[in-house]
């Protein structure tokens, strides 16, 4: 990978921890105005606004060794830098305002200018319903050549971006720098993206992340993604950042809809009634991105009992152990159906052996 | 004068006989007990000393020395005194005459002369009646314990005079021995028919007293997991003798049987609370005693709340889990003790217990949730085949008058499951679908090629982790089983894939 001079020098600033994005920024166009005499310009403008000593630091991350140093490291990580100059930085981020000066990327960074892209987030605490929604959503989506933008933390992030995972269409969005994947518990659900999909990080490599990385990488989820989904979220969830950003950005939010009580969708009721698009079929997504749906050969060959019970489930018969009292039948004798029901992906089981039917 | 007494010493569940051996000669007037007493024992010189001053009778003023032979063995606890005050009084009373050589006598004294009742009683006379003795003399509270052994004559009396009468060749009528009759259905304390709704939960554990598998209830605070976990004893197979006699051993020498039933007839439930330790569960202390989980043996085990025991507490049930038997070692010898026992846990699904509810909120964060679940170990996980979601009943279910079925008829089905098991395995060296190996698997839970496709699809579409396919084939082969069905059809698949509450260990 070659860089530009001005990528060089830009890759060797951004590795500095706790340089504020403004300050980059400044440094970028004084790097930009002032091509011959920009150390001294570079200089004073260091020593306005930081002490002496941390301008020394700034001023001596700018010397040919560290910059080449700080080039080759990313290398030997297989990391590519993809800059603000770069003809590979996606389009979609250049028009939000504060666009990333930096994407550190592994895997197939084509995917930043892919045609089609769809962010789909939620609240670690996704509701079995949803979250198998979710699942089916972005399947069908990233199957049709979208590729679904998330975060990488568990409950909905997670959902969204494994089952995008087998067709490749998938990028997901770090807070931190990629030496610290956070949670470590989906370190090889990562690890698989970014071999078969992508992982960008808006912070170098061994930055590890901070709270406040959270809510400023969901604007890069909401910049890349053509449209927003939110799965859930509480009142307060981070999933509202993205959403947010996503108004700003003026791109179509869809969120699902929730019973009212349900504490983990109190969010995505708010933002419905707020003007978010009320989602409960993946039609609507399709349509507002312009896509058609890759058809899929699946036949669903249901049984007697099958049937019965489905229908019942779809009518919004949920407790089974009412159903069994109700129709004077054991349990054993509808389990293999309802096994099968949810093998074939047409209803999910919540605690309490409580069955949904999953929109097909 | 010498006079020989034979009584029993206890090493784990094994007896030992023991001689005291009384020896009187003239002297300073002492008193002396050689031959590796423990404190019980040397103190029982002061008991024996009152005992058979009060019970009317002259204590010798001699040199006095009793020794326990084999001398070697440390001896325990109160159950020579009888034995002692026997001797000693052979020694100087004539008209003793009755020969002794044949006779083992237990018993602790009170200072009255009484004779109060000693541990062990059970596993002493199985011992003494396995190397021919003819006669037991034991304290009448442990009559109804000793009862049950039939083949040696049982002599029990309430206090030392009755037993030197008997020495002296009065007539006493001995204990009719009784045999073992099932406990009537009022004798279990909980049943079935009390727990209201909950039939997915009263399946499983159908099943899971079936086939032997060892069960996991997750489910809200309040949900009704200790009610049904208490119920199991009620479901499980009809004890045989031999079980009875074994369960009966373990708890006669820890002293935990009750004298008025005398042996354990339901099977026993046993709760460990938390903070119990290592020590207490798998047995132990200075002498080797057997833990809860002997204590266990042949009934349930259950773990309420299981992440709030220590996680080394709950490793060392792997081992008794896979061998059925536990072996305490200590200092002073190491015994080997039964220890198959069903285990039945119950835990919450999150640590404020609302994690998955739709109504309340659950206010854990995700790694305490993580941190929760992990307290029990994957191959802890491996070893319970089912894991089962436990909902909250309903008011409406609670004051409903239906009539639910009684555990009776439920034992009836799972004793059946049993004897199609016991003859299944007759050649394997197990007797239930739960012990079946990879060996076992391969050899009776073939599936077809179409349920073979299914089966994995369904872990695909439900995400199941690789080690729970050998769980999941092992229900199914106890619920075809309890369908008297000799192939494991489709529905016992898919019933057996249902039962699956969240995978614990999907994180």
């Amino acid at each position: 990978m070659t860089y530009l001079d001005i990528e060089r020098k830009l890759l060797a600033v951004n590795s500095l921890d706790g340089l504020e994005y403004k300050h980059e920024a400044k440094i970028l166009s004084l790097f930009n105005d002032y091509p011959l005499e920009s150390k001294d310009k570079i200089k004073q403008y260091l020593l306005s606004v930081f002490s002496e000593s941390k301008a020394k630091t700034i001023m001596l991350s700018l010397q040919e060794g560290y910059i080449q140093k700080t080039v080759n490291d990313l290398e030997k990580q297989g990391v590519c830098a993809v800059t603000i100059y770069s003809k590979n930085y996606p389009e979609r981020l250049k028009n939000i305002d504060t666009p990333p000066l930096v994407l550190y990327c592994k895997g197939k960074i084509e995917l930043l200018n892919a045609k089609k892209t769809f962010a789909a987030v939620g609240s670690r605490k996704t509701l079995a319903y949803a979250d198998s929604l979710l699942k089916d959503f972005t399947e069908k989506l990233s199957k049709s050549g979208v590729v679904i933008v998330s975060g990488s933390a568990t409950g909905a992030d997670k959902t969204a971006i494994s089952s995008a995972l087998a067709s490749g269409n998938v990028i997901s969005v770090l807070a931190g720098g990629m030496d610290h994947i956070y949670p470590e518990c989906n370190k090889s659900l990562i690890e698989k993206i970014a071999k078969n999909g992508l992982i960008i990080s808006e912070q170098p490599p061994h930055i590890a992340p901070q709270f406040w990385m959270f809510p400023v990488r969901n604007r890069i989820i909401a910049g890349l993604g053509d449209g927003v989904l939110i799965a859930s979220g509480s009142k307060t969830s981070g999933a509202r950042h993205t959403a947010d950003f996503a108004l700003n950005y003026g791109k179509q939010v869809f969120a699902f809809p929730y019973s009212v009580g349900i504490s983990s969708g109190e969010l995505c009721n708010d933002l419905i009634k707020h003007g978010a698009t009320l989602c409960d079929d993946v039609m609507d997504i399709f349509e507002e991105l312009g896509v058609q749906m890759a058809k899929e050969e699946e036949i669903i060959d249901l049984d007697e009992d099958e049937l019965k019970i489905y229908q019942a489930i779809a009518s919004g018969q949920e407790d089974m152990t009412k159903y069994c009292l109700e129709n004077n039948i054991k349990f054993f004798e509808i389990a293999p159906a309802l096994s099968s029901l949810e093998i074939q992906g047409l209803i999910v089981k919540l605690p309490g052996n409580k069955y949904k039917p999953v929109k097909k | 004068m010498l006079s020989k007494i034979t009584s029993y010493t206890l090493q784990g569940l094994e007896g030992l006989p023991v001689d005291v051996e009384v020896d009187i000669s003239r002297g300073m007037p002492k008193f002396d007990i050689v031959g590796l007493p423990d404190t019980a024992v040397k103190e029982s010189k002061e008991r024996v000393r009152a005992a058979i001053k009060n019970s009317g009778k002259s204590f010798p003023v001699a040199v006095i020395t009793v020794n326990l032979a084999p001398a070697d063995i440390k001896k325990e606890g109160s159950k020579l005194d009888l034995a002692i005050a026997l001797s000693l009084i052979r020694a100087t009373e004539a008209g003793m005459e009755v020969p002794v050589d044949k006779t083992v006598v237990l018993g602790e004294l009170s200072l009255d002369g009484a004779v109060r009742s000693v541990t062990g009683v059970l596993p002493i006379c199985l011992s003494a009646k396995a190397m021919g003795y003819k006669t037991v003399i034991i304290p009448k509270a442990n009559e109804e314990e000793a009862s049950y052994v039939d083949g040696i004559e049982i002599i029990a009396v309430s206090n030392l005079n009755e037993a030197v009468n008997y020495f002296k060749g009065e007539k006493v009528t001995p204990t009719i021995p009784k045999t073992f009759v099932a406990p009537k259905e009022e004798e279990y304390r909980n049943d079935l028919k009390y727990v209201k709704g909950q039939f997915i939960a009263k399946r499983a554990l159908e099943i899971a007293v079936s086939g032997g598998h060892n069960i996991l209830m997750v489910g809200a605070p309040g949900a009704g997991k200790t009610m049904l976990a208490k119920c199991i004893p009620s479901i499980m197979p009809d004890m045989t003798f031999d079980e009875v006699l074994e369960t009966t051993a373990i708890h006669s020498v820890v002293g935990s049987l009750s004298t008025q039933d005398g042996i354990v007839k339901i099977r026993p439930f046993i709760c460990p609370h938390h903070t119990a330790t290592r020590v207490a569960l798998i047995g132990g202390s200075g002498n080797a005693l057997p833990g809860l989980v002997s204590l266990a043996n042949n009934g349930v085990l259950f773990l309420d709340e299981m992440p709030e025991y220590p996680r080394s507490v709950l490793e060392c049930l792997r081992q008794p889990i896979e061998d059925g038997v536990i072996t305490v070692s200590r200092a002073k010898g190491s015994n080997n003790y039964p220890a198959r026992f069903m285990l039945c846990a119950s835990m919450n699904p999150c640590p404020c217990g609302n994690y998955g509810s739709e109504n309340a909120e659950c206010k854990c964060s995700d790694s305490q949730i993580r941190k929760y679940r992990a307290r029990i170990s994957g191959p802890l996980l491996d070893r319970i085949d089912l894991q089962i979601h436990v909902d909250n009943v309903k008011y409406d279910d609670l004051v409903s008058t239906d009539t639910e079925e009684p555990s009776k008829n439920v034992r009836q089905r799972v004793n059946i499951a049993r004897k199609i098991q016991r003859e299944r395995f007759r050649e394997d060296g197990i007797r239930t679908n739960a012990e079946m190996g990879e060996r076992e698997l391969k050899k009776y839970c073939q599936l077809s090629s179409e349920d073979e496709q299914l089966f994995k699809k369904s872990f695909e579409a439900l995400r199941l982790s690789a080690r729970g396919r050998s769980r999941i084939l092992k229900v199914a082969r106890t619920i075809a089983d309890l369908d008297y069905s000799e192939q494991i059809q489709k529905k016992h698949l898919l019933e057996a894939i249902s039962y699956r509450s969240f995978d614990v260990t999907e994180q």
